[in-house]
């Protein structure tokens, strides 16, 4: 009789997957392979790589499976690993200049690298927004796209930065501005550098 | 700049507004006009969210996954038992290390310090553990003076330098077996069970 697989909850799958079920595992793919694509997609902006480095995502979390516990919920979890993931990938890259930890760039100085050229053609406004968005510092960055685009909780968003609540509302207040700063400068056509 | 509506522009942002909230902002941005064009950004960036579609995997992505995880198969039965069969074989290392340590420095103290150790149990009121410790004490001298003995004789006929080189060498050989061992563990991944 052939499982279903559907019905399971994650945690269950989990420990199927630990227990050498690979269609558990397919099945936790087919569950979160958008959410992780369109997070490290955000981070990253470059399709292919995104696509390359989500993979790699769900292989890290099939090495790590065992290590889940339900404490958190696992959408949670897989956002903390792709997060970490990311982070990990750009300093490795070595043209990568950008400051990639989270506490470093707290201490950077804030900075559009939003090109004229993109500022006059995009004039759609979700293509700004987009633009807005993917110009974001990564810790200001991350916490809006989950809030926002995937519609989670500051809890939840507290769980995967792993910084205090306070920190999250401090992030998203700043992010929020600086989207609407840049929104602002772009529908004025002035070049944010 | 005016900043008086921030909070609850940061409400608005947040779907948490009341009506009467509501109804203060919309005065105020009725005749702010630089609150109005943030306003406007604000309600941009949320609807434009609402909007913004959210990136679907390419195709082909779960399949490109899976054929990865086939190849490396970490949960196999085998790889499992194997896994299992180095935790018990570190386990058995380091709880070996554990209580010859334990044993060494604790007899060692016991034979070299009884008569301390066991006042201090006594003066701190601890009479049964001093007379639980008593006799180990006395085993544990009549070890080290018997090891005393033999190694007395045994300096009458190996020279003292080729004693400390067997030492020496015994020691590195074993803590290089202990290194390899762990290392080599480490590079298994470990299964957690549930």
């Amino acid at each position: 009789m052939k499982m279903c697989y559907t019905e399971k909850s994650d945690y269950d799958l989990t420990v199927m997957v630990a227990n050498g079920d690979h269609d558990a595992f397919s099945e936790l793919v087919n569950r979160y392979k958008n959410l992780v694509y369109s997070v490290v997609l955000r981070m990253i902006s470059d399709k292919e790589e995104a696509n390359d480095q989500a993979q790699e995502v769900f292989i890290k979390l099939y090495k790590n499976i065992g290590k889940y516990s339900d404490e958190f919920k696992f959408s949670t979890w897989v956002i903390r690993i792709a997060t970490n993931h990311v982070i990990d990938f750009r300093r490795r890259s070595k043209n990568h200049i950008e400051a990639s930890n989270l506490d470093d760039m707290e201490d950077s100085a804030v900075e559009y690298v939003s090109s004229a050229e993109e500022t006059y053609i995009a004039k759609e406004q979700s293509k700004m927004l987009s633009d807005a968005v993917e110009n974001l510092p990564d810790m200001y960055k991350l916490p809006v796209v989950l809030y926002h685009q995937q519609g989670m909780s500051y809890q939840e968003i507290s769980d995967i930065v792993g910084e205090p609540i306070s920190k999250i509302k401090n992030r998203l207040f700043r992010a929020r501005k600086l989207l609407k700063e840049s929104l602002i400068s772009m529908q004025r056509g002035e070049s944010y550098v | 700049m005016c900043d008086k509506n921030i909070d609850l522009m940061m409400k608005y942002m947040d779907g948490g507004l009341d009506d009467f909230e509501k109804m203060n902002l919309e005065k105020h941005i009725e005749v702010c006009e630089v609150c109005a064009e943030d306003f406007a950004a604000y309600s941009e960036i949320l609807h434009g969210f609402e909007k913004m579609e959210i990136e679907e995997a390419p195709d082909g992505f779960g399949e490109a996954v899976m054929a990865k995880v086939t190849q490396l198969d970490l949960y196999a039965p085998e790889k499992v038992a194997e896994n299992r069969r180095i935790k018990v074989v570190d386990g058995l290392i380091f709880g070996a290390f554990g209580v010859a340590a334990f044993v060494l420095f604790g007899g060692g103290a016991l034979a070299l310090f009884g008569g301390e150790i066991l006042g201090w149990f006594y003066g701190a009121g601890l009479y049964g553990v001093a007379e639980f410790v008593a006799p180990i004490a006395e085993v544990c001298s009549a070890v080290v003076g018997t090891i005393s003995n033999w190694a007395t004789g045994l300096g009458d006929i190996v020279p003292q330098e080729t004693m400390i080189f067997y030492g020496v060498a015994f020691l590195v050989v074993f803590s290089v077996l202990v290194f390899l061992q762990v290392h080599m563990s480490r590079k298994n991944v470990v299964v957690k069970e549930k």
